[in-house]
């Protein structure tokens, strides 16, 4: 009796419940195509929504929607640089003063005017010490930004930031900057109302309850309906935004969803337009099933190793060269990346810049180097660790260069997986032999991968120091050629091949599944498409 | 009787209390520290922002301000790397989602489990016995990581009825609930066989059945009483273990619960929000630790005297 | 000491005569020997030789089980990962249990404010963040386990690629039982409690036997079934414990390998290729339903009151 009680009930319970979802007879995608909302995969719950205090690009993913830089970005050229809250940013002949007409109908999503003192007061905003924004250095393209942001002068107005009128506003920079148009399209020179931020709390105040859900104003096409934490963030359209007649797209929903195998799997089952990311399981998946809903873009991003330069033997270019010709980069991008391309150089192909080649793949050479540095066939080289973060495709990676040392050089190499924090910790303080990392670059120009290999930048972490490589990039600070400026810098990035501090894999490529009904939606290198441009064609 | 209970909550307090002090220091010996990111925050702004969560000061300091602002303000502490969020609403939000989950996996758990695990005992080395039990086993032979993707393609992506993941509608919690479910029934079908057994060869059952009473009465009237009891008692650990241990379940399913705080806190260095989770957990176990332990006492007379 | 004798024959005569637990017997020796007897054959390749031109291939005369993704044999590598795995189950949970079994019934014999403190104390580690005592204790082992591997290599001259894997599972035996007791004292200290009012108890007691002599030798054997069901419980959350402590850098070092990640790596290609999760899957699950059926019937055999029937 007991028993039978109990399985009638289990078997009405599990009768019942599909029963309660079976009412939407439309898949999820389907109905949102219908309505005009855009679902998206975004990786995980953002940090917070104001643009002076994250720095991830999730974030910036629902950034873009929420608020509009001077300049945006354009859906089809990652080179065009059409104005956004600004009708026209223009330079002077040096490329070092710059005006931004804005535009007189630009309004925040409450109706007030954006004006030229909004975006003054951002820029002082992000670079008040108090604040302690991170990404405040994105800001020091500025004249005296660093300065003030350091706490040298307390005096903003040493900043080359003037309000000229409501609409008008003068960026003075450090010095000529020809691709300044594309470091505005950055989140980080965005405005934040002012009006809004001062009625919440002080300029320099972290914390500001401006950014909840029932305060945030934005001046973006698109303004914040609904925030549950973990679950879902909704936007829908801001009437105030000047374009608002030509926004296509009624509404986004960004899921933080941080399993890329639900993700997928979520994708497949109609729950979301298009994916954060495919990882190569997904990619093999797709491409046998549906090929057409797979998307393999260039990205700017950069997977390569570290060396530690201050430690022997990789103290010797030489030992470090052999290490790096001994990779067969094509066959890693084959097997553990899929999209990916062999790097021979830290600056992905981007715009007009030309970086100089690394010799790649080539055994004999790479046997010669290790033979020259005095370990000829591998004989008395010490145990090497590889640094790894807890990460599956790094341990892949990780294991196929292993291979590949043992085959090539003879020499046996050390995987050393750390959990996450703890693997930065060791790479921040030279507690490592080789570490596996990556960089995404910020802004279309090579400088944002370049700077970091300075002596005194955080993020160099190699141990590397050559005065000549920061020579030429301090020298192309001061040129207003464009074609010159990027000789100086293919130069430096000569000299970062020539000592060899980074062993290059390869160019990353960002890897999604898009939904088929999806329209608009081009390859950007900084995949920062603007969304209002973006269709929804049902029945596909 | 209240002397009891005043000193097992008083137990229950110093157990807090040291628990609160262990994982104070335990987390900040960790390496790193919630500011660790692939991009170095700038020495000048890393400052500035440590002043603002007060760990610029000495341990000790820090310490004690912890505390007071735990005892006299009942302040938790902020979420270090979300701008503007408190420890104590990540809890509330996340932990009505856990125990929902729970309470349904701990549901399904028990109309599996039992009967298989009584089952089995009372056909105790017989076909039956067998098939009960490798039905009920296969939640722990097989990983939740392997039973929930398998779950999520065959019947996720197989039923229009049911989504893969996401936690919106209420057929959204079945993949999730049985996978989590699964396990539990393992341990209850094995522990209801064992205490089934302990009791099926006790005197009064025998005499039961030498007086003719039939089976299945036996087994209803008689030993269930007795014979479920291990596996009830397991009900309360098990149920903590859902709250703080389900992360791979809420990944795969994609679910607003507490489980992935107790992880991605841990690796993200969230010092206030690992010790105010700590804390919550601990409540919880030192709260039913408790009740158990009165309800015990209030049950026996025996244990009432001493 | 006859009857104690007589009481292991009898449980061996019971046991015998259990069909599923023989079988499960004969199960698990038999992965055991394939585990550990079988990469001594010469057919069985090496688990780490990675092809790049022969990657995701299926089952094949020379690749019984098909290659991963790396392009390594997963027969091999199914073989290597077991003993990992097994001598995990095995050792993790044997000091475990023997710390658990130990400490409950302590607990349990002794009561009053002892017990209190016993007890609390298991509440505190119960409720502190396992994870963050994983990364510390990852951050203090790493150079002594390391330095261990040296001594070990220095002193006997083996092959560094046969001392290292079983010298870098130490810290995780350490860590598997220092935290895997818990539930076990728990449980123990429960069941002493219930035996030591029982009459047989009190008649030791008023024999004068020492009261080590009664916690061991009467109380401990007739709690012995719930603390075998237990145990064998215990191991699959154990051997899946291991892949998550290895993932943190904690034990296995790639390219080596134990069931727990193959598995994971497997569940991530299943749609892919669902071998590569549906071989080790194979022997893990085996493994464990032999085990517990084992359990059963040994604790079946080595019930006292069972002897009635």
């Amino acid at each position: 009796m007991f028993c039978r009680v109990i399985v009638r009930d289990l078997l009405l319970i599990l009768a019942l419940f599909p029963l309660l979802g079976s009412c939407q007879k439309e898949s999820q995608v389907d109905q949102a195509t219908r309505e005009g909302i855009l679902l998206l995969g975004n990786s995980g719950e953002p940090k917070g929504l104001d643009p002076h205090i994250v720095s991830g690009v999730l974030e910036s993913n629902i950034l873009r929607a929420l608020f509009e830089g001077l300049i945006t970005a354009d859906p089809l050229h990652d080179n065009a640089t059409p104005g956004g809250a600004a009708l026209e940013v223009t330079p002077d002949a040096t490329a070092t003063v710059w005006t931004a007409k804005l535009r007189p109908d630009g309004k925040w999503s409450d109706g007030m005017p954006v004006t030229a003192r909004d975006f003054a007061f951002s820029y002082e905003r992000m670079l008040t010490p108090e604040l302690g924004a991170k990404y405040a250095d994105m800001l020091y393209f500025l004249k005296g930004a660093e300065d003030f942001n350091k706490g040298k002068t307390k005096d903003f107005s040493s900043v080359g930031v003037q309000v000229i009128d409501d609409d008008t506003l003068r960026l003075t920079l450090r010095g000529p900057t020809p691709f300044f148009r594309q470091v505005l399209k950055h989140f980080t020179w965005t405005a934040v109302p002012r009006h809004v931020v001062l009625k919440h709390g002080k300029i320099g105040q972290r914390g500001n309850p401006w950014t909840r859900p029932e305060n945030i104003v934005g001046n973006g096409p698109y303004q914040l309906k609904s925030w549950r934490r973990n679950d879902h963030i909704d936007v829908t359209r801001n009437p105030f935004y000047w374009n608002a007649a030509h926004v296509t797209l009624n509404g986004i929903r960004f899921l933080p969803i941080g399993n890329p195998y639900t993700e997928s799997r979520m994708f497949r089952d109609g729950q979301l337009h298009m994916t954060y990311t495919a990882t190569p399981e997904v990619i093999d998946l797709m491409q046998k099933k549906h090929p057409e809903q797979l998307r393999q873009e260039p990205y700017v991003g950069t997977s390569f190793f570290r060396y530690n330069t201050t430690r022997q033997p990789l103290s010797d270019p030489r030992v470090r060269k052999a290490l790096s010709y001994a990779i067969d980069r094509k066959a890693i991008c084959g097997n553990v990346f899929r999209g990916f391309t062999p790097a021979l150089s830290i600056t992905p192909p981007m715009g007009d810049y030309r970086p100089p080649q690394d010799r790649g793949f080539d055994p004999e050479k790479a046997r010669q180097a290790l033979a020259d540095a005095g370990y000829p066939g591998g004989r008395g080289f010490p145990r090497l660790k590889l640094l790894i973060a807890s990460k599956e495709t790094a341990a892949t990676l990780a294991q196929a260069t292993q291979a590949m040392w043992r085959n090539t050089l003879g020499i046996e190499i050390e995987i050393q997986n750390k959990e996450w924090n703890a693997y930065l910790v060791a790479m921040q303080q030279l507690d490592y032999d080789i570490a596996n990392a990556g960089w995404i670059g910020d802004y279309l120009d090579p400088l944002t991968f370049l700077e970091m290999w300075t002596p005194d930048n955080g993020n160099n972490l190699t141990g590397w120091n050559n005065p000549a490589f920061a020579k030429l990039l301090q020298d192309s600070f001061q040129e207003t050629d464009a074609t010159k400026r990027f000789a100086l810098l293919a130069q430096a990035e000569s000299l970062l091949i020539e000592d060899a501090p980074v062993l290059f894999i390869a160019w990353q490529s960002r890897n999604y599944l898009l939904h088929p009904s999806v329209e608009g939606w081009n390859p950007l290198l900084l995949a920062n498409n603007p969304y209002e441009m973006i269709r929804l064609i049902p029945g596909r | 009787m209240i002397r009891i209970i005043i000193n097992r909550i008083g137990q229950g307090i110093i157990t807090l209390f040291v628990l609160v002090t262990l994982t104070f220091f335990l987390v900040r010996a960790m390496p790193g520290s919630p500011y660790t990111e692939e991009k170095a925050i700038p020495a000048h702004t890393l400052q500035r922002m440590k002043e603002y969560t007060g760990l610029d000061q000495p341990l000790p300091v820090q310490y004690f301000r912890y505390l007071k602002n735990l005892i006299v303000h009942q302040d938790l502490g902020d979420v270090i790397k979300k701008d503007g969020v408190k420890v104590s609403e990540i809890i509330a939000e996340s932990f009505p989602v856990s125990f929902g989950l729970g309470v349904l996996s701990i549901g399904i758990a028990l109309m599996v489990g039992i009967p298989a695990g009584v089952l089995a005992a009372v056909r105790k080395n017989t076909a039956t016995d067998f098939i009960c039990l490798s039905a009920a086993m296969i939640g722990i032979c097989l990983p939740s990581f392997v039973i929930g993707p398998l779950l999520a393609v065959f019947a996720g992506l197989g039923l229009d009825s049911l989504n893969v993941a996401g936690w919106s509608s209420p057929g959204d919690w079945i993949l999730p609930a049985i996978t989590l479910g699964l396990i539990n029934a393992a341990y209850l079908a094995r522990l209801a066989r064992g205490g089934m057994l302990d009791v099926l060869s006790q005197d009064y059952i025998r005499t039961a059945r030498a007086k003719g009473a039939p089976p299945t009465r036996i087994v209803i009237r008689h030993a269930l009483r007795g014979g479920l009891i291990p596996a009830v008692a397991f009900i309360g650990p098990a149920f903590a273990g859902m709250i703080s241990g389900s992360f791979v379940i809420e990944t795969i399913f994609q679910i607003p619960g507490m489980g992935q705080h107790f992880v991605n806190a841990a690796t993200d260095r969230e010092f206030f929000l690992i010790q105010g989770l700590v804390l919550f957990y601990g409540f919880l176990i030192v709260g039913a630790n408790l009740l158990a332990d009165l309800a015990q006492i209030a049950l026996n007379p025996r244990l009432r005297k001493s | 000491m006859e009857k104690g004798t007589s009481l292991w024959k009898d449980a061996w005569h019971r046991l015998a005569h259990n069909r599923a637990a023989i079988v499960s017997l004969f199960v698990l020796v038999f992965i055991l020997l394939l585990c550990f007897i079988g990469p001594l054959m010469p057919f069985v390749k090496s688990p780490t030789a990675i092809n790049l031109s022969n990657t995701g291939a299926a089952p094949s005369a020379d690749f019984w089980f098909g290659t991963d993704q790396l392009g390594r044999d997963l027969f091999a590598r199914v073989l290597y990962g077991g003993q990992v795995s097994l001598l995990v189950g095995l050792v993790a949970t044997a000091v475990a249990v023997f710390i658990g079994v130990i400490y409950g019934a302590i607990a349990g014999y002794a009561g009053g404010k002892i017990d209190d403190l016993l007890m609390r104390f298991v509440d505190i580690l119960f409720a502190l963040p396992f994870l963050v005592l994983v990364i510390l204790f990852a951050l203090v082992v790493d150079n002594p386990a390391s330095l261990f591997t040296d001594w070990i290599i220095a002193k006997t001259g083996f092959a560094r690629d046969r001392v290292a894997p079983i010298t870098t599972l130490i810290p995780l035996f350490i860590a598997i039982g220092a935290i895997g007791w818990l539930t076990i004292a728990r449980i123990v200290r429960a069941q002493v409690m219930a035996v030591k009012k029982q009459e047989f108890v009190e008649a030791a007691v008023s024999l004068g036997l020492s009261r080590p002599r009664i916690l061991f030798r009467h109380i401990l054997p007739n709690v012995i079934g719930p603390i075998i069901i237990y145990t064998t419980l215990a191991v699959p959350g154990i051997m899946l414990l291991e892949s998550v402590l290895s993932f943190l850098g904690l034990g296995v070092k790639p390219p080596n390998s134990s069931w727990g990640i193959l598995i994971k790596e497997g569940a991530d290609r299943m749609e892919v290729n669902w071998l590569l999760l549906f071989f080790p899957s194979i022997f893990f699950a085996s493994t464990l339903f032999a085990l517990n059926f084992l359990g059963d019937g040994l604790r079946d055999a080595l019930d006292p009151k069972s002897a009635k029937d």
